[in-house]
């Protein structure tokens, strides 16, 4: 009878105990909870250990001019290649190359 | 049969001027080409970040009130900056040091959490009952270390300046308490 009556006693202020550690939590979070797992949707994992890429572009002079140096490359490449498709009207008053 | 030769021993030059030429170098030699983010930078990041994480206060205010090493997962590095720079190389570098320290638990996250979850689906109907992994029994993360990059350029002519800043930061899961901040800045000067 001692006995029982001792691990009841024990039982008891576990318990207390116990309540007291999670007394502060919130008494909505399961409510929270579920409002937040209706919302997440399944890209979280994905995301883990992942670089997301959110880059910009910076200004960078030397980057620009290559890039029109480049832009004027493809442009006379299209237009040998135009010139090639079409034949060259000979009488041409003007002799140049028509571009349409 | 003579004009052929010349052509042929200048052809052989030239064949042999423009073959390529590869060598191995130590991976911790520092060479930089282009000014962009390379493998020293993130070797250096890495090398700071883990004494950062390692030496910090959070570890043992952890261990004197849990009794327990930390579990970390790491979670998404944003990067910011204006170039291509991919995190792995640095993060897999603290997840080694946590590991091979063995103050720091490590679980996994993103899609190798999902392989070795799919893994033991499988098993549940592959796998015999003695060595069949169970449900439920994963470890919960204690911290979240996630990042983000950025950076800073200054251009005039051929002349540039490139500031970059790495920063790591770890979050109690519970708490939202962030318990650690580490950083790396990185500045070059760039002369075209």
């Amino acid at each position: 009878m001692k006995s029982y009556l001792f691990t009841l006693v024990f039982a008891l202020v576990f318990c207390g105990f116990a309540m007291a550690q999670s007394s502060d939590q919130n008494p909505r979070a399961q409510q929270a909870y579920e409002a937040y797992a209706e919302k997440a949707d399944n890209s979280h994992a994905a995301s883990l250990g992942a670089t997301v890429d959110k880059t910009y572009e910076a200004h960078d002079p030397i980057l620009i001019k290559e890039q029109r140096r480049e832009d004027r490359r493809e442009f006379r490449r299209q237009l040998r290649l135009e010139r090639a498709r079409r034949p060259i009207i000979q009488n041409n008053p003007f002799g140049y190359y028509p571009y349409w | 049969m003579k004009p052929i030769l010349p052509f042929l021993l200048f052809a052989l030059l030239l064949g042999f001027s423009c073959s390529r030429q590869v060598q191995r170098i130590e991976t911790d030699t520092t060479i930089d080409l282009s000014g962009r983010w390379n493998d020293t930078d993130a070797r250096l990041t890495a090398a700071e970040l883990v004494t950062e994480i390692m030496g910090r206060p959070w570890l043992e205010r952890h261990v004197s009130k849990t009794g327990k090493e930390p579990v970390v997962i790491v979670g998404m590095v944003e990067n910011k900056s204006h170039e291509h720079i991919e995190a792995e190389v640095f993060t897999k570098e603290l997840e080694k040091a946590f590991i091979q320290s063995g103050r720091v638990r490590l679980v996994q996250g993103g899609e190798k959490r999902e392989q070795i979850r799919r893994e033991r689906a499988d098993q549940q109907n592959n796998a015999s009952q003695s060595t069949m992994k169970q449900w439920g029994l994963e470890m919960g993360a204690d911290y979240m270390l996630q990042g983000s990059i950025n950076s800073i350029m200054d251009a005039y002519n051929r002349k540039k300046v490139i500031y970059y800043q790495i920063d790591m930061i770890l979050t109690d899961m519970e708490t939202n308490e962030v318990v650690w901040i580490g950083d790396k800045k990185i500045k070059k000067f760039v002369k075209n």
